[in-house]
């Protein structure tokens, strides 16, 4: 049930006018808990509360329900969309980590996307491709769908450490582009060699951490998906020679 | 590219062939078909690429396709043309579905990275034989988003469309627009323009749709005199009729979003889901349909949350992403069955908690709007170089967004072989310019109103004179509102933020005017309507009235600011006028009996 235990929430929002301002800073608002009984107050609600009868500030959204993955922030630290987060008493929304800041909660996603983009998520085949090919419905369900539904709100890019600490080679795509190719290595139609194509792009640097799991919105199995992809690569022998290994 | 140094302004100035304007499922396709006919192409996208407007909302879900068609499109046509929404422009119909059959929208996307829903049987879903149309619950444009990216088209997203330039003949010249995220000015300079700008959704406030659908191709073509249709039947929602769930008091409700309940709404719109099934029924046996009824059925949404910008999400107290278990969990033939069961899943993993017996829904029939003339091939518009493809009046938003931008594209790509860069005057650049940064410069005061309160009464008074029962004094109050708005209100708004950086009062003060120009005009329309028919209700003439309105209203705008509203003939090439009478039959919303 929605929270009736307090009449107001209080959030700490991370500021920042690169345009205005020399270095972020900090700034606390008391957001009522307008209508309990009615629905749940979200993050997006109060930054919505915020904005209109207390400051004015940037943030980003579009459809209010989680789907098109535009309001990820991190909320306590942990990235998640701000309309899916229902608030509780006191929190602090900052910028989704790993990424440049354009103002307040407004960051440019654009380096992620160019990784997914890499990843050529396009089917590559031999001969031309014309006819849809049979897929098991269960098979389509429990594993195809599942990645369809990631809203490239690159949540996981601000949980993976790897991305953005640990990235020795640089050349690590990232949990969420290397679901794209995984769809690729596992939908039975493309023929390009995805495993050797994610190793290529850094799978083996991936330690495995699980965050991308824990904090996909949309359900995606990311860690479980990466670990498969190791798993067919050392079935193939084709993990690269340097890797020490030491994770897997 | 070159710095241009305009005396006031300074703006960059970017050329291509064509100007893609929009990056939705329309814009996206009309890039990717250009760039693939070898024409060069840039993309000004208001949003981020790949999720801006409704398609970065519902990503070009449930997309239906004629592309299989084993009868050459004709079974398809006819579904497309006979959609009981009203679209009646059935030539068009007839380009959409060739479009279709040669363009291959679906497999593009399952190639591209959306792999479709498949049976038990490992076919695709709702490849039956001799269904020639077929849907799909989850047709992500997002994979081909990535793939115009990848071919290296010019992408500006975060960038908001502020006027089009003609050159002196009246020709397509170029769109000036403002990058949201950082102030700066931009002209995009081609022979040819396509508008996929979307819808006016926002104009309503009470949608599902997406706050950045606010009509700004709707309002540059209106304000150069061009004619729309369809005008009266704005985006259509379920959310206007019911937005009720576990609530005990619904009436309280709709009170409080301004609905009168006085007449009982939920009597007609079972009416108007009984027509449309017998309709459907009449013309065609095709499951898809079957399933789309049902489906419609079950869409109610929490209008209240939407109608306050509000996300909405799941708690257990029955709002926002919540659909009907009942109907659809437990009917896996429902076509929408798994995309909305992930969402179901999503809901419960990010919220912990577990389902009752949940009854809201989003809104389905959202993308639908009214259009100009264009010529039914190509989408052309009056103005030579300036395509529309904003998807026509259609519950088939996806297949008419597809298809538009894919028809507006292979034509544009075609001409600007032969064609120069038209000139354009650099006052009107700056008169254009001068408008947008003014606006930021207004000193907030006492006797101002901030813009969030201007833009917030006119989707008010749209609102509560144009909603799901409507009736011609509402409509005149709701129409001399927004005229007060117009003369009072907009020359005294200000912005609260005067920073140029993703400076959301400043997107609105932009946008203000398009939602003021696409409310009157459907209000126009409305008044001139003087009938009832689905999904279009009016209390003061609830009787069907086929002898004087199965034809298209020509809304316009003249010099001096005057609206017209002219009949005009339905293109009636498949079915004819007659015929379309006798299946349609007679409406009366006098006397609700159910």
């Amino acid at each position: 049930m929605s929270n009736r235990l307090t009449d107001q929430f209080i959030l700490t929002v991370r500021r920042f006018d690169p345009s205005v301002d020399a270095k972020p800073y900090e700034a606390s608002y008391t957001v009522p808990n307008e209508d309990p009984d009615f629905s749940p107050m979200t993050a997006l609600k109060a930054l919505h509360y915020i904005n209109r009868f207390i400051e004015p500030l940037a943030y980003d959204y579009n459809c209010r329900r989680g789907t098109c993955g535009r309001c990820a922030m991190m909320i306590d630290g942990i990235p998640r969309l701000a309309c899916y987060f229902e608030l509780v008493s006191e929190h602090r929304l900052e910028p989704l980590a790993g990424c440049e800041v354009v103002r307040d909660l407004v960051v440019d996603k654009d380096p992620f996307i160019e990784k997914f983009v890499s990843s050529s998520e396009a089917m590559e085949t031999l001969e031309s491709n014309d006819v849809m090919q049979p897929i098991s419905g269960d098979f389509w369900s429990d594993t195809i769908y599942p990645i369809n539904a990631c809203r490239e709100c690159m949540c996981c890019y601000a949980a993976c450490q790897v991305s953005r600490l640990g990235n020795t080679s640089g050349a690590f795509l990232g949990p969420g582009a290397l679901q794209q190719i995984y769809l690729r290595a596992v939908d039975g139609m493309d023929q390009a060699k995805r495993i050797e194509q994610a190793v290529h792009d850094g799978l083996f640097e991936c330690i495995k951490c699980g965050m991308c799991t824990l904090v996909c919105p949309s359900r995606i199995p990311c860690a479980e998906n990466i670990k498969d992809m190791m798993d067919a690569a050392i079935f193939a022998g084709i993990v690269p020679p340097d890797t020490e290994n030491g994770c897997y | 590219m070159k710095q241009r140094a305009a005396q006031t302004h300074p703006y960059v100035v970017h050329t291509a062939d064509i100007i893609v304007v929009g990056g939705g499922l329309a814009g996206i396709t009309a890039a990717r078909t250009a760039d693939e006919r070898g024409a060069s192409v840039l993309v000004v996208d208001k949003g981020p690429f790949g999720h801006s407007g409704n398609t970065g909302v519902n990503w070009g879900q449930s997309y239906v396709t004629g592309e299989l068609s084993t009868d050459d499109g004709i079974a398809g046509t006819t579904f497309l043309a006979l959609d009981v929404m009203g679209i009646l422009d059935q030539e068009h119909a007839q380009h959409v579905v060739q479009a279709q059959i040669e363009g291959r929208p679906r497999q593009t996307m399952e190639k591209t990275g959306n792999i479709f829903q498949r049976d038990d049987d490992g076919n695709v879903v709702g490849y039956v034989q001799g269904n020639t149309m077929a849907a799909s619950p989850d047709a992500h444009s997002t994979g081909v988003a990535q793939l115009v990216r990848k071919r290296g088209v010019p992408i500006f997203d975060n960038t908001m469309m502020l006027d089009l330039l003609l050159d002196e003949t009246g020709r397509a010249a170029g769109v000036v627009a403002i990058n949201l995220n950082d102030g700066s000015a931009h002209v995009f300079r081609g022979k040819r323009i396509i508008l996929a700008t979307g819808g006016y959704h926002w104009a309503k406030g009470v949608t599902a749709g997406s706050p950045e659908s606010t009509g700004e191709g709707h309002s540059a073509l209106l304000r150069r005199g061009i004619a729309f249709k369809d005008m009266e039947f704005p985006q259509y929602d379920f959310s206007g009729i019911r937005p009720f769930g576990w609530r005990p008091d619904p009436e309280k409700d709709m009170l409080e979003i301004g609905v009168s309940m006085s007449v009982n709404g939920e009597v007609y719109q079972r009416m108007y889901n009984r027509q449309k099934r017998q309709f459907t029924k009449a013309q065609s046996p095709s499951p898809t349909l079957t399933g789309l009824a049902a489906f419609q059925g079950a869409m109610i949404c929490a209008a209240k949350e939407l109608y306050q910008g509000n996300g909405t999400t799941g708690d257990g107290s029955g709002n926002g992403l919540l659909f009907s278990l009942v109907d659809i969990m437990d009917d896996p033939s429902t076509i929408a069955f798994p995309t909305y069961k992930g969402h179901i899943l999503n809901v419960e993993h990010n919220m912990d908690f577990e389902f009752p017996d949940y009854y809201e829904t989003i809104a389905n029939e959202y993308s639908s709007c009214g259009t100009p003339w264009t010529d039914p091939a190509t989408n052309e518009t009056a103005i030579p170089g300036v395509y529309a493809a904003f998807v026509a009046l259609s519950v088939m938003s996806s297949t008419y967004s597809w298809a538009q931008g894919y028809l507006a594209a292979k034509d544009a790509a075609e001409k600007v072989r032969e064609e120069t860069l038209a000139s354009y005057q650099l006052q009107d650049v700056e008169r254009i310019l001068s408008k947008a940064y003014d606006v930021l410069a207004v000193e907030p005061s006492p006797d101002g109103l901030r813009v969030t309160e201007v833009f917030r009464r006119v989707q008010r008074a749209f609102y509560q004179g144009y909603s799901f029962l409507k009736n011609g004094t509402a409509m005149r109050s709701a129409l001399a509102e927004l005229q007060r708005i117009q003369a009072e209100d907009i020359p005294r708004m200000y912005c609260a933020d005067r920073s140029r950086r993703c400076n959301r009062d400043w997107r609105m003060a932009m946008e203000v005017e398009s939602i003021l120009l696409c409310s009157m005009a459907s209000l126009h329309a409305g008044l001139v309507r003087q009938e009832s028919r689905s999904p279009f209700f009016r209390t003061d003439y609830p009787r069907m009235d086929h002898a004087n309105f199965l034809c298209f209203l020509w809304t316009s705008l003249d010099e001096q600011g005057n609206w017209h509203v002219e009949k005009g003939p339905i293109v009636d090439k498949v079915l004819s006028r007659e015929e379309i009478i006798r299946r349609l039959g007679d409406m009366d919303i006098s006397v609700p009996n159910e």
